[in-house]
């Protein structure tokens, strides 16, 4: 408690100190002077601190760890004397980022940008009720993630905490089975985010458009979305379909099964990208899940239903972009049947969105001015096709043509040799 | 009759100016041998026939073609899908080109076997060799204007090649690719040297060897002209000989149309310089007995690197191949070492028809 | 053979003769000539492609147009200018469209949003539309690619 005490004054002691240092270049820094020489472990700091985003700030170690910088005489671990807090504790440690990062009007004079409630919504997070309700030093807090002494932006892609490479950093702690035994969660997360569509997306080809986990889990307030939450959460991208799901008899439903929205169907971690097979009978199917795989359920028969109108309108597709491929390859004239192709692509991918509204009718209705397109495309290309091909049986008539000449010549030259 | 009267007049009034009479005389004198083997005399005839097939559809497709990265192929595409018969000229220009290479060869050989190159026809040999290299490089520098996938990297491999030359490779491969690699810097110049350069110096040399060849007359094979006066049995050349050639030349007519029936060219997909080459990359099939040499030669023969080797050897047999007139002393001498020179020729032949096939069928 | 019969003979072949020359002329000048005729669309470039009239566009309304085989959207604000750009999505591809109410370009696939200049304001979309080049002749909109 008195420790405590002691440390409050301090720190608050250090925070107009490091006001006012920030305001002027440190003009000695001695801790170097001693931790740049020592044995690793206290000297990793000043090496990392070089590439710290704190550094280029214009703040040098007292500002946070207190202490003199200009004094030469050595500190023990912690000396309230010499004002020096040390290295905080695991669970001191978001209570003394937050001196700083919690102070509106400080992080105003660093970086207007900033947000300033990270540790209001620490506490409400899993992590903070953890550390700071249970004292749990398992659990995360600010440097688990952020790293300490070379924390950069979140904007800087060699951050920890950049969005292709947070899901590593969250899996540090989240898929180490035996570190996480005990808290009754599982540890495949990221295993299973690895080989989702959004993984592959983000950790594949750098799409920093596809969520990282802060995206649904939130980061500071981080809590695994309620049940009732989830479909939010997906419709901050995914807006027409969660649009038509909460308007489809579907939603109420699973709000009374208390089954979660998207997640029921889609999966949490392991999203994969959904295709017809989720519909209607088969391994896949999601709606087998839940219904009985026979014709007498109504919720399979619709199912099937609308599987049946997406597999013909995606063969129908399929086998046009075939032909006009070939078609184009032949060197036949085809940017008019591209340009339309893409048209029914958009058809297909509205009406699996419409499938959210759990009405085959909708469903149909997105589909036809694709299935209607597709087999006009389909003539289009054949024709151009038989076109190819007439060509090639005139251009044979054409022989004729010359072989008639070379009669006539040859019998003109019999004639003359007579 | 007033259609004949008038064509009477207008022939008498040009002939007055430009001696169509004596130019009428004169082939209806000159005479062609009549032999076993006179068929092979009409290639050279073909050959210049199908030249004069490729300069039509050649200004044709130039009507409407444009070189350049973003152009050459769009204008490809432009020409076979929108113009009318774009396809036609197209196919018939990439067949025709195809079809005369393949006829200088046998016009070469066939020389080659009757032993016309002999005095005094050893600069008519000699402007038929520049003729050859000609046509190969118009083949060449062609290919690469569709600017698609193949030809790209086709003309890639092939230029990789010149730079095996010693000491001057680098230049070389430079000078002919307009930088180090094949850019659009390439197109340009191939596209230059294929429509003004080429066919200036082709026009030039042709000019000469059908000089000499009227100059000359067609020279009479060895087994002929040991046959007794009354035996030599000959046909005039107008209009018995010119008669035939024009119904060889329709037939060559003929085979063009049909490969462009059953074997039309593809637009292909355009190129990109910075995409992996895909699978089967080849040189056309002209090309193809020098490349699969090169292919097969170990990596290293003696002190030299293999493909230095393969070229140095290559270069050498042609040398040897251009000077022939000039070494072969025994052809027509009645020697039985003139058999050599008639086995050399099988050998050849045998050797480049057998790397061809080879070329197309190893992996 | 008799003399008529001869005669009758040549003349047939002078006839079959000429007649096959002149199929053969016809079949190598007919498809020459139309091939120096131009077709329609004269040029093998997609330079600039007529958009429609002015009069077609309302005023704050957009709308997709074919430019070669891209789809293009142009939009006319509510200050009556012209603005065009490619309507494929920077992020996956799919086709934009312009919603009026809320003057933004919107992809629909994963809501993607895109301001009045192309620039990417909201949504996974990683870069800005490609703009097109707007030209107004006689009041007919031309679109080209931006040189």
């Amino acid at each position: 408690m008195n420790l405590k005490a002691v440390l409050t004054v301090f720190s608050s002691a250090l925070l107009s100190a490091a006001l006012a240092s920030g305001a002027k270049a440190a003009a000695e820094n001695n801790c170097l002077s001693c931790h740049a020489r020592l044995m690793q472990r206290y000297s990793t700091p000043t090496v990392l601190y070089e590439k710290d985003i704190h550094q280029k700030a214009g703040l040098i170690c007292s500002d946070c760890h207190g202490g003199d910088p200009e004094g030469k005489k050595w500190h023990g671990p912690r000396n309230p004397a010499q004002g020096f807090l040390g290295a905080p504790a695991p669970a001191e440690i978001p209570t003394f980022c937050d001196r700083c990062h919690g102070n509106v009007v400080y992080m105003r004079s660093h970086n207007l940008s900033l947000p300033v409630d990270q540790l209001v919504k620490y506490r409400t997070s899993r992590h903070g009720e953890l550390l700071l309700g249970q004292g749990d030093i398992k659990a995360a807090s600010c440097v688990s993630c952020h790293s300490v002494h070379d924390i950069r932006q979140v904007g800087d892609p060699g951050s920890s905490v950049y969005p292709v490479n947070l899901p590593g950093t969250c899996a540090g702690c989240h898929a180490d089975a035996q570190y996480m035994a005990g808290y009754g969660i599982p540890t495949d997360q990221f295993a299973k985010f690895a080989g989702s569509v959004h993984g592959v997306a983000l950790l594949e080809r750098g799409d920093v458009g596809a969520p990282a986990c802060n995206d649904c889990h939130g980061n500071h307030g981080a809590i695994p979305p309620e049940v009732d939450h989830i479909s939010q959460v997906c419709g901050l991208c995914h807006v027409n379909n969660e649009k038509l799901y909460r308007e489809s008899f579907h939603a109420e439903i699973f709000k009374a099964l208390g089954s979660p929205d998207c997640e029921t169907c889609h999966g949490n971690h392991g999203i994969r990208h959904p295709d017809e097979s989720f519909l209607g009978a088969g391994e896949n199917s999601v709606c087998g899940n839940c219904h009985e795989q026979s014709r007498n359920d109504a919720g399979f028969a619709l199912g099937l239903a609308m599987r049946s109108i997406l597999d013909s309108l995606a063969a129908s597709l399929s086998a046009t972009t075939g032909l006009v491929e070939k078609a184009e390859q032949l060197g036949m004239e085809t940017s008019e049947l591209s340009l339309s192709l893409r048209d029914v692509r958009q058809s297909l991918i509205e009406a699996r969105t419409m499938i959210h509204s759990f009405d085959d009718t909708e469903v149909s209705k997105a589909a036809q001015p694709g299935v209607k397109l597709a087999l006009e495309l389909k003539a289009g290309a054949l024709d151009l096709l038989s076109e190819h091909k007439k060509r090639r049986w005139w251009l044979g008539g054409i022989s004729l043509i010359v072989l008639a000449l070379i009669a006539g010549l040859y019998l003109k030259l019999r004639e003359i040799e007579k | 009759m007033p259609l004949k009267r008038l064509y009477d007049q207008v022939y008498e009034w040009v002939d007055e100016r430009v001696g169509l009479d004596e130019m009428i005389h004169f082939l209806r004198k000159k005479e062609i041998p009549i032999f076993a083997h006179s068929i092979w005399y009409y290639f050279g005839g073909i050959s210049l026939f199908l030249f004069m097939v490729q300069v039509t559809t050649g200004i044709m497709l130039l009507m409407y073609y444009r070189p350049g990265v973003s152009s050459s192929f769009e204008s490809l595409q432009f020409i076979v899908s929108k113009v009318h018969f774009g396809w036609l000229v197209r196919d018939i220009h990439s067949w025709c080109a195809n079809l005369m290479i393949l006829c200088v060869f046998i016009h070469m050989f066939s020389v080659f076997f009757l032993r016309s190159y002999r005095k005094p026809r050893e600069m008519t040999w000699l402007s038929g060799m520049v003729l050859l290299s000609l046509a190969l490089a118009f083949g060449f520098s062609g290919y690469l204007l569709p600017w698609n996938e193949l030809a790209f990297f086709a003309t890639k491999v092939g230029t990789d090649i010149a730079g095996s030359v010693p000491l001057a490779g680098d230049y070389i491969v430079r000078a002919i690719r307009g930088g180090p690699d094949v850019t659009g810097a390439t197109l340009s110049r191939f596209f230059g040297i294929h429509v003004s350069v080429l066919p200036g110096i082709f026009i030039i040399v042709l000019g000469v060897h059908l000089y000499l060849l009227q100059r000359q007359g067609l020279s009479e094979p060895i087994a002929w002209e040991k046959l007794p006066p009354e035996r030599k049995k000959v046909m005039s050349f107008f209009p018995n000989f010119s008669l035939r050639e024009m119904i060889f030349w329709l037939a060559a007519l003929l085979v063009i149309n049909a490969l462009a029936v059953f074997f039309p060219w593809e637009l292909g997909i355009k190129a990109d310089p910075f995409a992996s080459a895909p699978a089967g990359i080849r040189p056309e099939w002209y090309f193809m007995f020098m490349f699969q040499t090169l292919k097969m030669l170990p990596p290293h023969v003696g002190p030299l690197e293999g493909e230095l080797a393969g070229l140095a050897l290559i270069n050498l047999g042609g040398l040897l191949w251009l000077t022939l007139p000039f070494w072969d002393r025994w052809s027509g001498t009645g020697s039985p070492k003139a058999r050599l020179i008639t086995w050399l020729g099988i050998v050849i032949i045998a050797y480049i028809v057998l790397m061809t096939i080879l070329g197309y069928v190893l992996p | 053979m008799s003399q008529s019969s001869r005669k009758g003979r040549r003349n047939f072949l002078n006839l079959f003769l000429g007649g096959s020359s002149l199929a053969f002329l016809a079949a190598i000048f007919y498809p020459a000539i139309k091939f120096l005729n131009p077709p329609e669309v004269e040029d093998s470039n997609t330079e600039a492609i007529s958009a429609g009239k002015v009069e077609d566009f309302k005023k704050g309304s957009g709308k997709v147009v074919k430019f070669g085989s891209k789809p293009a959207l142009v939009i006319r604000d509510d200050s009556s200018e012209f603005k065009a750009f490619l309507a494929v999505c920077t992020h996956l591809q799919c086709t934009v469209q312009y919603l009026p109410d809320e003057k933004v370009i919107w992809c629909a696939c994963h809501n993607g949003k895109y301001d009045l200049n192309g620039i990417n304001i909201s949504g996974p979309p990683p870069r800005p539309l490609t703009p097109l080049k707007v030209n107004i002749q006689q009041d007919e909109i031309f679109i080209s690619r931006e040189a």
